[in-house]
């Protein structure tokens, strides 16, 4: 074989490999949300086919509205993620700000007090959470949950944070201070808005762990009131393990909105992954 | 960078309400889950010291340490899956995803990706249904290929259904190993390829004799960021199997055995106390992997200066 | 050890064509040298040369055969890189037996060739060593041993010394072409410095824009450049293009004008009267000492003043700049009037397309 052909082959075979671990990762997801837009029926009879006329059905997702509080959940889930990440950030940032800027005593401590938390994982002290929670009367509340995850996405924060600010030059600081600007003017008006590509790959690390536990809100919230989608989804499913249409509705569901969320920034995100975050 | 003799009131400030919730929420109770093994308590809620009467009871009691040692046990076996499937797979797919001109890298890697993002509940549900003989997809899927004989229902038995379990966790989480391995291949110069290449060397040796061994020291991460989750899992277990992780404790693991331990099951009662052991000891597994990894591992894969 | 020869040697990258048909004939043994600005395709022209890069248009032959389909290891080259590419993870023994390894050679032999390639380059106590423990200059030898090693029928050489500090860019300038001479083989060396090109080849080709400008011996270059372009990239500090217009052409002699003086009796018979030329004097070729040949003035902007050569920058009424490379030390003042002079057969004149004008 001459070198051309045998690189077209070469190439071929790569491209088999690839395209078909690709459809081993998509199918299960696929099936699921093709499946739940049919009928028993036709959920039964030819799994793998595409809605059709006839076996085109939405009962599952109506009587997912009907018989659980779904916009309840997902609002939830909103508050929660949106609310820890935004304080995972500014408290991150100013935390990373002080420790790559200012020396203090205790600062090489204080680092590693913080880095404890990226290798041991918080669920370890839940008995001590939940009773924290319980003595503080947080119990079922969504703020129990929102501390939690403050406190378990700070580590991560501050290491990819901190890293990035050691980055920015000495000159824009001293040039500010030789102005007399504040500390928190410079903080927040020159070192935040250059942090930015950082703050987008923390985010993108932090939510999505938060977005998917079923651990802290099955233990510190699980009232009907406050519950997560994640546990929402898991708790409905529970009770109702038979009704196919329903079951499949609900994972869709719980499905969708990372699938678009993730189309949108998959590339902020893969770009995160695959620069200096990680070393 | 203060002025002299002016307190630093900036610095309290931005350390102040981070280091505060950290404290209080994680470090705090870790300490106290700690403390707590070492103590026993009865029905009103009164504790007392006693010593390592909790890691007796968990290590060695005849009635209560057969579970821990079981599920430390399914845990490893766990581990050992994603090892040995996982990071494999991982390291595959981004050695090809890292070919040099491979068109629609971009596309596989963002598909690829995109079921390490869900949550572990779903992907564990969404499994079931497709592993279901009520259903029959994998049975239909399974004769398209004349295997038909081999299926099973894998999760529902004893024999098979850790396997099972640790191979969808598997096919969740390839997507980190793969990227975080991809990232480090394209680390590597170009121009050392090249200088492969022109010593006439094929693509299989210079991934086994150049890209693998400069990567090497990110298989150390990968693993033992690997052993820090599968050590620390539940989702999956509780989701699929709920906390008794049938069928008869086949597929406990550490995670699912500390909520049992913590919370109770069917007739017995749970306790704090006995949790916090529980938690302790996977503190320690953990600590241990940690320490092997810096001591060993990372010491011996020399990390080069690309 | 082989010729080479490129015939109409094209490549495109993603529809844009970098080279545009380059055809070059290279002699057994000769150490040729590609210079040019960056982006000049310098460096593209040699990576399809190794094999590194698919040629999409032309022949690439060395010795008798065409290598177009050939990979680097078949076509028989072996390179240099500029960041050296040395593997970290191996001996620098280790590193030059890779290829050796793959060719087939048996133990002894990789043994004999790596000892005999390490004596010349003295790396002899260095073959235990990884790269990380080795110097600049180290690794850029173990570059070259595992080069040499391999004995190739063309060396490739992509800007090896530009890592290196000047110091021992230059101690290794003289150490490449030493070891080029023994081994006489076939030698392709790219590189931006100019310096570089002017001592080490044999041939030097000047790239610009995917285009060769003249292929020719160092002297060759310095003395008749085909163009502006080769004009002003060979010699340091640069020619001085001055634009003049044709005053009178009388037998053979011109005179020039530009702006409000002329040049007169430069020697040219190929000029017509109102057309726009270039004179190019290299600034080692003005002198303000009084002398025979053309002579023209100009007012004196700075003076920097390097103890053994006085570099005068003038400035010509019509405002094109002129610089004046003096011998030793002139007490000058700026704003001085300065008159400056050169020798006639130290002209160059371009026409309006820049192409060289000879009498």
């Amino acid at each position: 074989m001459s070198t051309k052909t045998k690189k077209k082959v070469n190439t071929a075979l790569v491209h088999t490999v690839l395209l078909f671990y690709t459809v081993i990762a998509l199918f299960p997801i696929i099936l699921i949300l093709i499946n739940a837009f049919k009928s028993r029926k036709g959920i039964f009879r030819d799994p793998l086919a595409l809605p059709t006329e006839k076996t085109f059905s939405t009962v599952g997702f109506e009587k997912v509205f009907a018989k659980s509080d779904f916009v309840l959940f997902f609002g939830n889930s909103m508050i929660v993620t949106l609310v820890s990440l935004f304080f995972i950030l500014l408290f991150g940032a100013m935390l990373a700000w002080a420790l790559s800027e200012y020396k203090f005593k205790g600062r090489q401590l204080l680092t590693v007090f913080m880095a404890i938390g990226i290798m041991v994982p918080i669920r370890l002290g839940t008995v001590s959470i939940l009773e924290l929670m319980v003595s503080l009367d947080l119990v079922n509340t969504l703020t129990a949950l929102i501390l939690v995850y403050i406190a378990q996405g700070l580590p991560l924060a501050i290491f990819i944070l901190s890293e990035y600010m050691a980055q920015i030059p000495d000159e824009l600081k001293e040039a500010a201070r030789c102005d007399d600007v504040s500390e928190y003017s410079i903080f927040f008006h020159i070192i935040l808005p250059l942090t930015k590509p950082a703050i987008a790959t923390v985010a993108v690390f932090t939510m999505i762990p938060i977005w998917n536990d079923l651990w802290f809100p099955l233990i510190l919230a699980p009232g009907e009131e406050t519950r997560t989608l994640t546990l929402g989804v898991q708790q409905f499913i529970g009770q109702y393990t038979t009704d196919w249409n329903s079951v499949l509705a609900s994972l869709s569901l719980a499905v969708l909105p990372v699938l678009v969320l993730y189309l949108i920034f998959s590339r902020q995100l893969i770009r995160g992954l695959t620069s200096g975050a990680v070393k | 960078m203060t002025k002299a003799g002016r307190f630093p009131w900036h610095i309290v400030v931005f350390v102040l309400p981070g280091f505060f919730i950290y404290t209080l929420f994680s470090a705090w109770p870790l300490l106290d889950t700690l403390i707590l093994s070492f103590f026993d308590q009865n029905d009103t809620g009164a504790r007392w010291f006693s010593g390592l009467d909790n890691y007796r009871l968990v290590l060695l009691d005849p009635d209560l340490s057969a579970g821990f040692w079981n599920a430390l046990w399914n845990n490893f076996k766990f581990f050992l899956v994603h090892v040995l499937v996982q990071n494999p797979i991982g390291l595959m797919l981004a050695a090809l995803l890292s070919l040099k001109d491979l068109r629609g890298a971009r596309s596989y890697r963002t598909l690829i990706f995109m079921p390490t993002l869900l949550s572990v509940v779903i992907i564990g549900f969404i499994w079931q249904l497709i592993l279901s003989p009520l259903w029959g997809v994998s049975e239909t899927l399974l004769e398209a290929i004349g295997m038909a004989n081999y299926f099973d229902a894998w999760l529902g038995k004893e024999s098979s259904a850790l396997l099972t379990l640790a191979l969808i966790s598997v096919w969740q989480f390839v997507g980190i190993p793969m990227m975080l391995i991809y990232a480090s291949l394209l680390a590597i110069p170009e121009e050392l390829l090249d200088a492969a290449y022109v010593d006439g060397a094929s693509p299989l040796r210079i991934f086994w004799q150049i890209k693998l061994p400069l990567i090497l020291p990110t298989l150390g991460l990968v693993t033992i960021l690997t052993f820090i989750g599968n050590f620390n899992a539940f989702d999956l277990i509780y989701a699929v199997k709920g906390a008794l992780a049938g069928p008869n404790f086949s597929t406990d693991i550490l995670g699912s055995f500390f909520y049992r331990t913590f919370f109770g099951f069917q007739s017995s009662l749970g306790s704090p106390t006995l949790g916090s052991t529980v938690a302790s000891l996977m503190f320690l597994v953990i600590l241990a992997g940690v320490m092997v990894y810096f001591w060993l591992v990372q010491r011996r894969l020399h990390r080069y200066q690309l | 050890m082989a010729a080479l020869t490129l015939r109409g040697v094209r490549k495109v990258f993603d529809k844009t064509e970098v080279l545009h048909g380059i055809d070059l004939d290279v002699e057994d043994g000769e150490f040729v040298v590609f210079v040019g600005p960056s982006g000049c395709g310098k460096s593209t022209l040699l990576r399809v040369i190794s094999g590194l890069e698919r040629i999409d248009g032309g022949e690439l032959l060395i010795g008798a055969d065409v290598v177009n389909d050939l990979s680097p290891r078949e076509r028989g080259i072996a390179m240099v890189f500029q960041s050296y590419a040395l593997y970290p993870h191996m001996s620098v023994f280790k590193n030059m037996a890779f290829g050796l390894k793959i060719d087939g050679l048996t133990g002894e032999q990789i043994k004999e060739r790596i000892h005999a390639a390490a004596e010349k380059l003295q790396l002899d106590k260095l073959l235990d060593r990884k790269p990380g423990q080795l110097s600049g200059g180290q690794r850029q030898r173990v570059a070259i041993g595992r080069a040499i090693v391999r004995d190739p029928r063309v060396f490739l050489f992509d800007e090896p010394l530009s890592n290196l500090d000047a110091a021992l860019r230059v101690q290794m300038r003289i150490e490449i072409a030493r070891l080029q001479k023994s081994l006489e083989t076939t030698t392709v060396y790219v590189t931006h410095d100019q310096v570089e090109a002017m001592t080490l080849a044999d041939k030097i080709v000047v790239l610009n824009e995917g285009r060769v400008e003249q292929v020719g011996s160092p002297m060759d270059l310095y003395h008749r450049p085909a163009n502006t372009f080769v004009a002003g990239f060979i010699g340091s500090p640069a020619m001085n293009l001055i634009t003049c217009n044709v005053d009178s052409v009388d037998g053979p002699t011109s005179c020039l004008s530009v702006s409000d003086q002329t040049i007169s009796g430069v020697p040219q018979t190929k000029l017509s009267v109102g057309h726009s030329v270039s004179l190019g004097i290299r600034p080692e070729h003005l002198s303000v000492s009084k002398g025979e040949g053309i002579s023209f003035k100009g007012n004196l902007e700075a003076i920097e003043r390097l103890g053994d050569v006085t570099f005068l920058y003038l400035i010509l009424t019509d405002g094109s700049r002129v610089t004046v490379a003096e011998q030793g030390d002139r007490q000058l003042e700026i704003g001085e009037s300065v008159q400056v002079y050169a020798e006639l057969d130290k002209l160059h004149l371009f026409d309006d397309k820049g192409r060289a004008l000879r009498a």
